[in-house]
């Protein structure tokens, strides 16, 4: 379980992390998405891009590098992807689909697969602040975050994973 | 070095490794993704193919309607509400509603998007009006490359007589027919 946990903790902190520096790589875009498919008024897009990133990387490290209960920092990280989720929902709702550009994506607009990367992560990190507090070995610590970023990779991608999964089906 | 140690070295050089595979396989497809070819586009409607009979529901009244109908020709136009063009395009559209009254040239705005989006997307009255959704497997028979602001024309027995983008030379052609039999109607009454 304590693995599990762990894995949901640096998970969470790598999601942020990558996150964080795709949209800093491609401020440009990531703040055009942001008046193109929110609204945000251009005056406003840059100021508002820079605090998401700087927010989410803030967020990243001080899980990445706290030591003891990480509770707080996971809370705060739920709240902010029930607010991202919850935004991206409302945007829908009233315009259609829409490019998130959460982790870089510029092309192509926000999927069910997605969706599902949201859901996932706020499961983890639900399944984290229920569980009671865990302590591991520091000598765990690296081939936890591997593991972790292997899998963080793949929830990045789960929609092009997806996709090349239908991709070899119809080759099969 | 104690075993544990060892062992968490090797999980650790073992996931580590997982990792650069999947990120490499992730840039490879992308890059594949981007070469010519990679989405293979289905064949544009040829002059003459037949169209079936589809229907769909009017997005004003929900209402079962024709595509098109035996005994009037159909202009078909395909817009859509990510297309950044097709607001442009729309603009041109009212007008051209106004001049098929009584020539028997009907227009059809035929979506498979959301009706609520759409209606949204139009913002106006008398183009919801001519607008109908149509299921998807429909609409891909109707508009197989799904472009947009497209148009096809269908002649009176459900012929398809023109394809192409909204603002081409067959399109010009429509339009100046349709501006050209109003002119001579309101002459000749």
């Amino acid at each position: 379980m304590e693995l599990l946990l762990s894995i949901c903790r640096y998970s969470t902190a790598l999601l942020f992390l990558l996150a964080a520096i795709s949209k800093i790589l491609k401020f440009k875009s990531f703040r055009r998405n942001l008046s193109e498919s929110f609204n945000i008024p251009n005056s406003l897009s840059t100021l508002c891009a820079l605090v998401i990133a700087v927010i989410e990387l803030s967020l990243a490290l001080w899980l990445l590098t706290l030591s003891g209960s990480a509770k707080f920092a996971m809370l705060l990280a739920l709240l902010l992807m029930v607010v991202f989720s919850m935004v991206l929902a409302a945007i829908y709702w009233l315009k259609g689909p829409l490019r998130c550009n959460c982790f870089g994506e510029q092309h192509r607009t926000f999927s069910v697969a997605d969706l599902a990367r949201n859901l996932l992560i706020m499961c983890g990190i639900s399944l984290y602040l229920i569980a009671p507090e865990v302590q591991f070995q520091p000598v765990m610590f690296m081939p936890l975050l591997a593991v972790a970023l292997a899998l963080t990779l793949v929830l990045i991608h789960l929609h092009e994973t997806i996709e090349l999964l239908s991709v070899r089906s119809e080759y099969d | 070095m104690t075993d544990i140690q060892m062992l968490s070295g090797l999980v650790c050089i073992l996931a580590l490794l997982l990792a650069l595979n999947l990120k490499l396989t992730f840039t490879l497809y992308k890059k594949v993704k981007q070469l010519p070819g990679f989405v293979h586009l289905p064949d544009a409607l040829a002059e003459g193919t037949i169209l079936p009979q589809l229907s769909g529901k009017n997005v004003l009244n929900a209402k079962l309607e024709l595509v098109w109908r035996q005994g009037s020709a159909t202009a078909v136009l395909m817009f859509a509400s990510r297309c950044p063009k097709c607001k442009a395009k729309l603009a041109e559209i009212p007008p051209l509603l106004s001049l098929i009254d009584g020539n028997g040239v009907e227009i059809k705005l035929v979506t498979n998007e959301s009706v609520r989006h759409f209606r949204r997307f139009l913002a106006d009255d008398k183009l919801v009006e001519h607008s109908i959704k149509v299921s998807q497997p429909d609409y891909l028979q109707l508009n197989p490359q799904q472009m947009s602001p497209a148009y096809l024309f269908i002649d009176h027995q459900g012929q398809v007589e023109a394809s192409g983008l909204i603002g081409d030379e067959n399109w010009t052609l429509f339009c100046d027919q349709l501006q050209m039999f109003a002119n001579v109607q309101q002459s000749v009454a």
